[in-house]
């Protein structure tokens, strides 16, 4: 299992998202509180929007396969960017030869001139076979930017063959529909093949200016045996909102505000004390847009 | 011991069904505490102490939500109590305490629960049971509270729709608990801990079936009489209202539901369950569980207590959905903290 943080909002120093917070992303990556049996050595990425950036539409993007509790020149850029909007990835995998470790299986999946990035918890139980079903889904030009062997990279493929032009800027509503039909696809793809194990499928989607996040599981709690224990729960998935992520009366937290000018979402909270996160109803997915410089959010159930 | 624990004790309701000489014996296990003004006692999100009286001072109850700094949501004195749901269920505080004056308590920790259960099983038995038919009527308060609130928000909201049975069975297959194996029970959740004996005995008390995705198991307001052990597969719990379906939550394997009607008679289901993902489930009836009471009370004291600790599990539930709905609906709603600590308590 993978941990994830998406940030929307007010800026923030990145340090104050990725290493400060008593259970920050970069601790759960060698001590998750909300999973223990594995921990997230495969490798760290992460897409960073910043307004006052050269061409802020365009995301700072950085991926390595080392471990970020080790990595000086990550802890050296955290403190110096500000970030309006943040996807970040830590990468975790079986404790298998039969895993790939390297760079192009890290999230996030941006390919080259799109303006979506996708991060995934989770693992699509079958894909390799699935994967020549699902290739007739994705069109040729994204097909050839897939270079990685994650079902992660093919869920962000299917999911981009949805557009006419995957290099635009979409609206929310076009992309809510696109991931639906995305999972859809991937559902009826594991039907024909009678793929039917636990495969949970978290989804963090943005393009800097609004987010979409999926809480949700393929046959959830249906396993072969007790081999299969972390199918035997949901995939965590929390969100908290507020003023700004920072360092406030003492400790990092997300200032409270009357209303919504920064909303992070994460696979576990970032605080101790969870009594300001919300956890993201099961089969669901949660959009987050500006109106005004005030963020919505809403969540509807995913009949997939 | 203190006259003061013993007025306080059967101040308080939870303790009137305690005869004498079981208020004599459970007063060993009381703890005196002191708080100085501004202690506090307990920490919303983090575990709490267990279960204390009031003798003399005076707290404050504070809920703090996202986006909200710490608000007042009651002041209890002398001869009330706190932390009921943490005392059953060892769970998180859903809301802090903090002492307004040097405050004198006794404190029943958590931690003895598992000892009077063992030392006094009949004594423990009335506690858990009173401070659960409380919990319970919170359960049902809460559910009235989401209900309403999504009748007043239900322009907005998407509703849920009905699952689709996209199988072509639809019906409840009969199968042998025999089938199961109980190394694999002891990790699921409600199931963890039993002991391998344990299990093996309640198996001959339970059903096993079978059920596909779209199947209805129990209805919200039919008059039941069994809980329902997930084993494998999900099942969606949702609330009804003019028509309107909304979805409470998802339950998965080694979760259990229906137990309000194992427990208590004549009370309609609080809540409808659906198979959500098909799934294979253990059934135990009132029949049944009172067989097992004539056959092993000390087990049956045991699948009680975890039935109890079952409806608490409920309550945090709606808890959960109703501060989300707080949270994304607050410019339609009017939900006050007030009430949502009237109906889930500190």
């Amino acid at each position: 299992m993978c941990r994830v943080l998406l940030y929307l909002g007010k800026q923030t120093l990145l340090d104050n998202l990725l290493y400060q917070p008593d259970n920050s992303l970069i601790h759960q990556s060698y001590d998750p509180k909300l999973m223990t049996h594995i921990q997230n050595l495969a490798g760290f990425g992460m897409a960073v929007w910043d307004n006052d950036s050269n061409d802020p539409k365009i995301p700072y993007y950085y991926k390595t396969q080392e471990l970020p509790f080790f990595d000086k020149n990550l802890k050296r850029l955290s403190l110096k960017i500000k970030p309006n909007c943040l996807l970040a990835h830590v990468r975790g995998v079986a404790y298998s030869e039969k895993e790939t470790v390297n760079q192009e299986n890290v999230h996030p999946f941006m390919f080259d001139g799109f303006k979506l990035a996708l991060a995934h918890n989770g693992n699509v139980d079958g894909i390799s076979e699935i994967k020549h079903e699902l290739a007739d889904h994705v069109s040729p030009e994204i097909l050839k930017q897939v270079k990685g062997t994650t079902d992660s990279e093919w869920i962000y493929a299917v999911l981009m063959s949805q557009f006419a032009d995957p290099t635009e800027f979409h609206q929310i509503d076009e992309v809510t529909t696109a991931v639906k039909q995305t999972l859809q696809i991937f559902r009826d793809c594991r039907r024909k093949h009678h793929l039917n194990i636990a495969s949970p499928v978290n989804l963090f989607i943005t393009n800097g200016n609004f987010l979409v996040v999926t809480r949700f599981v393929y046959d959830f709690g249906r396993f072969l045996g007790a081999e299969h224990q972390a199918h035997l729960q949901y995939h965590s998935l929390w969100y908290t909102y507020g003023e700004q992520y920072g360092y406030f009366d003492g400790e990092y937290k997300m200032k409270g505000s009357d209303k919504k000018y920064s909303i992070s979402f994460a696979s576990e909270p970032l605080t101790d004390d969870k009594s300001t996160w919300i956890e993201v109803p099961e089969y669901s997915l949660v959009s987050s847009w500006y109106v005004g410089d005030e963020i919505m959010v809403r969540t509807e159930d995913l009949e997939i | 011991m203190p006259t003061e624990l013993k007025q306080c004790l059967q101040a308080i309701k939870y303790f009137h069904s305690l005869e004498p000489k079981e208020i004599d014996q459970i007063m060993s296990f009381f703890r005196e505490v002191h708080y100085k003004k501004g202690d506090r006692i307990h920490h919303q999100g983090y575990n709490g102490l267990g279960l204390h009286l009031i003798i003399k001072g005076r707290v404050r109850i504070l809920v703090r939500l996202p986006s909200d700094s710490e608000s007042e949501v009651a002041q209890l004195g002398q001869n009330t109590s706190f932390g009921e749901v943490a005392f059953i269920e060892g769970g998180p505080n859903t809301a802090s305490v903090i002492a307004m004056e040097d405050t004198c308590c006794y404190l029943l920790p958590k931690e003895y629960l598992f000892v009077l259960r063992v030392v006094a099983p009949e004594t423990a038995h009335k506690i858990i049971r009173v401070l659960t038919d409380a919990i319970f009527q919170r359960v049902r308060a809460i559910n009235n509270e989401i209900a309403g609130v999504l009748d007043d928000i239900n322009k907005s909201q998407p509703e849920v729709k009905h699952i689709d049975d996209a199988e072509d069975e639809h019906d409840i297959k009969l199968t042998s608990p025999q089938d199961l194996d109980p190394h694999f029970l002891t990790q699921l959740v409600d199931f963890k801990d039993y002991s391998l004996p344990e299990i093996q005995q309640l198996l001959k008390y339970m059903k096993l079936f079978q059920a596909s995705r779209g199947c209805e198991i129990c209805e919200e307001g039919e008059i039941g009489n069994a809980c329902y052990f997930l084993i494998q597969g999900a099942v969606q719990i949702t609330l009804e209202k003019q028509g309107k379906i909304t979805k409470l939550g998802i339950l998965g394997p080694g979760e259990s539901f229906g137990v309000i009607s194992l427990i208590y008679e004549n009370v309609p289901r609080t809540a409808t369950f659906t198979i959500r993902e098909s799934a294979i489930l253990l059934t135990m009836d009132q029949a049944n569980l009172q067989q097992l009471h004539d056959d092993n009370t000390e087990l049956w004291y045991k699948f009680y207590y975890y039935s109890c600790r079952c409806i608490v599990a409920n309550l945090r539930i709606g808890y959960k959905q109703l501060i989300r709905l707080r949270s994304e609906f607050s410019h339609v709603v009017d939900l006050t903290l007030e009430n949502t600590f009237q109906i889930t308590g500190a």
